[in-house]
């Protein structure tokens, strides 16, 4: 059972004050039924075009890193809209970045070096390339947004499309990874691919 | 007559659910003659980049194995993103075999 739980919805299209607010702790069996869920009311929301494809895909694109990568025993989820401005937010408690890569024998030399390792879209998988978080930071860029991505000591910023490393001020078990984004037309399966 | 196995989760997000469908098929045909089978998409309505990247390798190993695989009912926004994904697999396959 989820430990806790919040969803409010609001909507009153026509002006900025459309508001939607979700928050969740999660164990990763969890999250399969309740992106079903986030899904459908997300869809009530009348996003514009691509903005609408892109909330789903990223949540599904870090929800598949916990599942499959971080061994984290819980992840909490939270997600609000607020007139044109939607901040999504996922942290879990696993392995975090680094320790995921060296399980697939992928040797980044610190934290920092295994953020930028998925920012840049390398794979735990395999040594092949991956891009659930390369192409959601290239869709945060393309809409002029932030994501803010921590693991460890280590936190990485991307504002305005410069990067950011710095030491973290709290010490982030597993990862952390924040999108905040302006609620606005994107060419989403440009980037997606 | 082609064997249709019917999709029926609305949203596949993890490479396990793109496993279990091509155990679903593997199992569905190990008895039978047929040489192809189609997978019924019409019951989907989102499919992550991870589902898809997993599908493409199953039906690649599928199809390998001398059985033909359609996939059927899909709609066509899920289609164009299932072929964008393949021609980059495409790319980062060449690329990888560059490297190499």
């Amino acid at each position: 059972m989820p430990e806790f739980s919040l969803w409010s919805v609001f909507y009153n299209y026509g002006s900025v004050k459309t508001m939607f607010h979700y928050e969740k702790s999660l164990t990763p069996s969890e999250l399969d039924k309740e992106f079903s869920d986030i899904s459908e009311n997300i869809a009530k929301l009348g996003f514009p075009e691509g903005f609408s494809e892109f909330v789903p895909y990223a949540i599904s694109e870090l929800f598949a890193n916990v599942k499959e990568h971080s061994r984290a025993k819980k992840a909490t989820v939270s997600i609000s809209v607020r007139g044109n401005k939607c901040v999504i937010n996922i942290t879990d408690n696993g392995i975090g970045f680094r320790k995921s890569y060296i399980a697939k024998k992928i040797y980044p030399k610190d934290e920092f070096s295994a953020i930028e390792f998925a920012l840049g879209g390398l794979s735990t998988k395999s040594q092949e390339r991956g891009f659930g978080l390369y192409s959601i930071k290239q869709l945060v860029e393309e809409l002029g947004g932030e994501i803010t991505v921590k693991t460890g000591k280590a936190m990485v910023e991307i504002r305005q499309n410069k990067t950011v490393s710095r030491d973290s001020p709290v010490y982030t078990e597993g990862v952390d990874i924040a999108l905040k984004i302006p609620v606005k037309k994107v060419e989403f399966y440009k980037f997606v691919q | 007559m082609e064997t249709v196995i019917k999709i029926e989760k609305k949203y596949l997000i993890f490479r396990e659910d793109a496993r279990k469908i091509a155990q679903r098929a593997r199992k569905k045909y190990a008895g039978e003659k047929a040489r192809s089978f189609a997978l019924d998409f019409s019951q989907v309505e989102f499919m992550s980049r991870s589902f898809v990247d997993e599908l493409l390798n199953e039906l690649q190993a599928i199809e390998n194995s001398g059985r033909k695989v359609t996939l059927i009912n899909t709609n066509p926004q899920l289609q164009n993103f299932m072929e964008g994904v393949n021609k980059k697999k495409q790319v980062i396959k060449k690329e990888m075999a560059g490297v190499t």
